[in-house]
């Protein structure tokens, strides 16, 4: 994979401007990343507004904590890590471990992989925005982050068996949702 | 995971969706205002750490002086002799409220004993005079009180009648002391010297002790082999070694100034892009001032200040937008697996680029006029406590401000120009100053000095028809050294 150059600058010589509170580096540092971390927010937000938010407070941590990035691992990866958990922060004033959708009794049924794909990233956001707050975040955590059962306890301070549980609740929304405009678009 | 997770986190992993312009804007302002935080944090930490330091300092005087004073103040128990007939006349004066007498005896005289004769026996005594000039305390002469006379000290009797009398005096040739009755306000500390004597130190005052730091610095002399009344005002520090009654003073200061921008008229929306293009930089100042010593504990100084205040004006064109080159890898997904990926080179559409950044720099030349008190001191230090105004004679702005008419960046300009933008006056007028000094003193005649201080605008230094009011308030640490001739 070609290294990223933003404007004949590495990704390593742009943080090390930013380091030196180099305004330009910063600003390239942020529309070089601002697109994905965006679609992480609007995945975690309930709504448009919300997502700019956590993506704004992201970002200043991001800056703010720049000297703590040791260049081991990847950068995207550690900025990913930072809005994660800036959105996680933003939900969790509510609560995650009694959140109830009223859709418990769904049943979970098979979605052609076709459908899916039919769908656009835009309308996938959508359907996981309109799940409830605690599942929401679990979904993401889980299914797209990766995160364990554990780590998503340990995070959201809920246990493992009700990570668990939202998460099956969280498939079968979506699995209603994905049939219901599936049902609608053909 | 199952199927249904794996399709989303395919598709949604590494997808990227538009950012709303502003976002940046917010960030950019957030960044600018947590950079102009750091300055007051770090101020605010070093200024904690110069309090501790002084309030250590003062303490370790004030524990000194009270042990002093306590010790005098056991004396205050006693009954003072009066006797105002058979008094023998003095043989020098020390200060206005303080005379020392002798006796020869053997048929010597004064000039002899003193000058260290072989004669052994010496009558002194001390005896405080009050403001009208009548005895107060005197030694009881009707005592035989015997004193020796040795190579190089003058040894008085353990213990004398009078409450206030000093019973032993330490006399050498290359040393100059002070006596210490501070146990009332009429008690000034007196200090003397003489040709051939000088006392360095007392040990005892009655039955009380007075260590002898704080009796061993100077600031008046009378010459114990003249036989006559003179006498001459304390002055200055009585803990300087040698009176010397002048000063000059060298210092530099790093300086955190407090900016106050406040709307006169109609300024609301000039004080936001104010605050939001202007950001404090290092800043200093430094100067050169005269001391001359005007009584007791008190000195004045005045001379020069040279202060520079600098910002960064930094403004963003919103209305400016720049193409930017961003490479990116694109992910190709069939059935919801990734199958292949595409790097390609995107351009990016950045708004408001371009930028406008300028240093400014605001000097400016005072005149201080400063009262210096001495609030504690031993032999090693000085505690003093400054105040007074500093009178502005001349100021020069440099630099980029928003315009008051346009809300665009414009040069700074003097009054009278037509080009830019006039927001200052040319005399800032005065500045209200303060501040603690410590002196250290390095030699007889050099002190390191650390003082702490505030210098406070009372009044705004934009001229009248400037929509805001503008002060600097400055806060710095001045360090410098003082020369004493």
């Amino acid at each position: 994979m070609s290294p990223l150059i933003v404007n004949g600058r590495t990704e390593k010589e742009i943080l090390k401007a930013c380091l030196k509170g180099d305004r330009q580096a910063q600003k390239d540092l942020f529309y070089l990343y601002s697109g994905k971390m965006m679609a992480v927010c609007r995945r975690f937000a309930r709504n448009q507004q919300e997502a700019e938010d956590m993506l704004q407070d992201g970002f200043i941590k991001v800056y703010t904590n720049l000297q703590d990035f040791n260049n081991q691992g990847s950068f995207e990866g550690w900025v990913r890590r930072i809005i994660v958990n800036t959105a996680i922060k933003h939900t969790k004033k509510k609560s995650f471990s009694n959140e109830n959708s009223g859709l418990d009794y769904i049943p979970e049924n098979s979605i052609d992989p076709d459908v899916l794909s039919a769908l656009s990233e835009s309308e996938l956001i959508k359907i996981i925005s309109e799940l409830p707050d605690g599942y929401r975040a679990i979904f993401n955590l889980f299914a797209i982050e990766g995160y364990s059962h554990k780590e998503i306890a340990e995070l959201l301070n809920i246990e493992e068996g009700s990570s668990r549980s939202q998460l099956a609740k969280a498939r079968r929304i979506l699995q209603a949702k994905v049939n219901e405009l599936y049902t609608i678009a053909v | 995971m199952n199927e249904l997770d794996k399709i989303f986190k395919n598709k949604l992993n590494h997808y990227s969706t538009d950012v709303p312009d502003d976002i940046w804007s917010n960030i950019e302002a957030k960044l600018d205002k947590s950079e102009r935080k750091i300055k007051p944090k770090a101020f605010r930490i070093s200024s904690v750490l110069l309090l501790f330091i002084t309030l250590t300092v003062g303490s370790y005087f004030l524990k000194e002086t009270t042990e002093s004073i306590r010790d005098v103040s056991k004396t205050e128990q006693k009954s003072p002799i009066t006797n105002s007939e058979n008094i023998p006349q003095p043989i020098a004066s020390l200060a206005n409220n303080l005379q020392i007498y002798t006796e020869a005896t053997n048929n010597k005289s004064v000039n002899s004993i003193l000058n260290g004769n072989s004669t052994r026996n010496l009558n002194v005594d001390i005896i405080k005079k009050d403001n009208s000039s009548n005895l107060m305390i005197a030694k009881n002469n009707s005592q035989n009180v015997q004193s020796d006379l040795y190579d190089d000290e003058l040894i008085l009797p353990e213990k004398l009648n009078s409450a206030d009398n000093i019973t032993r005096l330490h006399l050498n040739n290359d040393h100059i002391g002070t006596i210490d009755l501070s146990e009332n306000s009429n008690d000034e500390i007196a200090t003397f010297s003489t040709m051939q004597y000088e006392i360095t130190h007392v040990d005892h005052i009655s039955s009380g002790q007075i260590s002898t730091t704080s009796l061993n610095s100077l600031s008046a002399k009378s010459n114990l082999t003249k036989n006559h009344n003179k006498t001459e005002p304390i002055k200055a520090c009585p803990f300087n070694v040698e009176y010397k009654d002048k000063s000059i003073d060298i210092y530099f200061s790093s300086d955190y100034i407090d900016k106050q921008l406040t709307d006169r008229a109609g300024g609301a929306k000039l004080k936001e892009m104010r605050i939001a293009t202007e950001s404090p930089m290092y800043s200093f100042s430094a100067g050169l001032r005269l001391g001359y010593n005007i009584g007791y504990r008190w000195n004045i100084h005045t001379g020069i200040n040279y202060s520079q205040i600098n910002e960064k004006f930094k403004y963003t064109d919103p209305e400016s937008s720049k193409v930017r080159i961003v490479i990116v890898k694109d992910y190709i997904y069939e059935h919801g697996q990734v199958v292949d990926s595409i790097v390609k080179q995107e351009e990016v559409l950045v708004p408001g680029s371009t930028e406008l950044t300028i240093y400014n720099k605001f000097k400016t030349i005072d005149i201080p006029i400063l009262a210096r008190y001495t609030i504690l001191a031993n032999r090693h230090l000085s505690l003093s406590a400054v105040g007074g105004v500093f009178i502005n004679i001349a100021s020069y702005e440099k630099g980029t401000i928003i315009s008051d008419a346009t809300h665009k960046p414009v040069a700074l300009t003097k009054a009278g120009s037509d080009e830019g933008n006039t927001v200052y006056k040319n005399q800032l007028g005065m500045s209200l100053y303060g501040s603690l000094s410590v002196a250290y003193h390095l030699t007889e005649n050099t002190d390191l000095l650390l003082e702490p201080y505030a210098k406070i605008q009372p009044q705004s230094i934009t001229i009248a028809t400037y929509p805001l009011f503008q002060k600097y308030n400055t806060y710095g640490i001045n360090l410098g050294l003082r020369y004493k001739f």
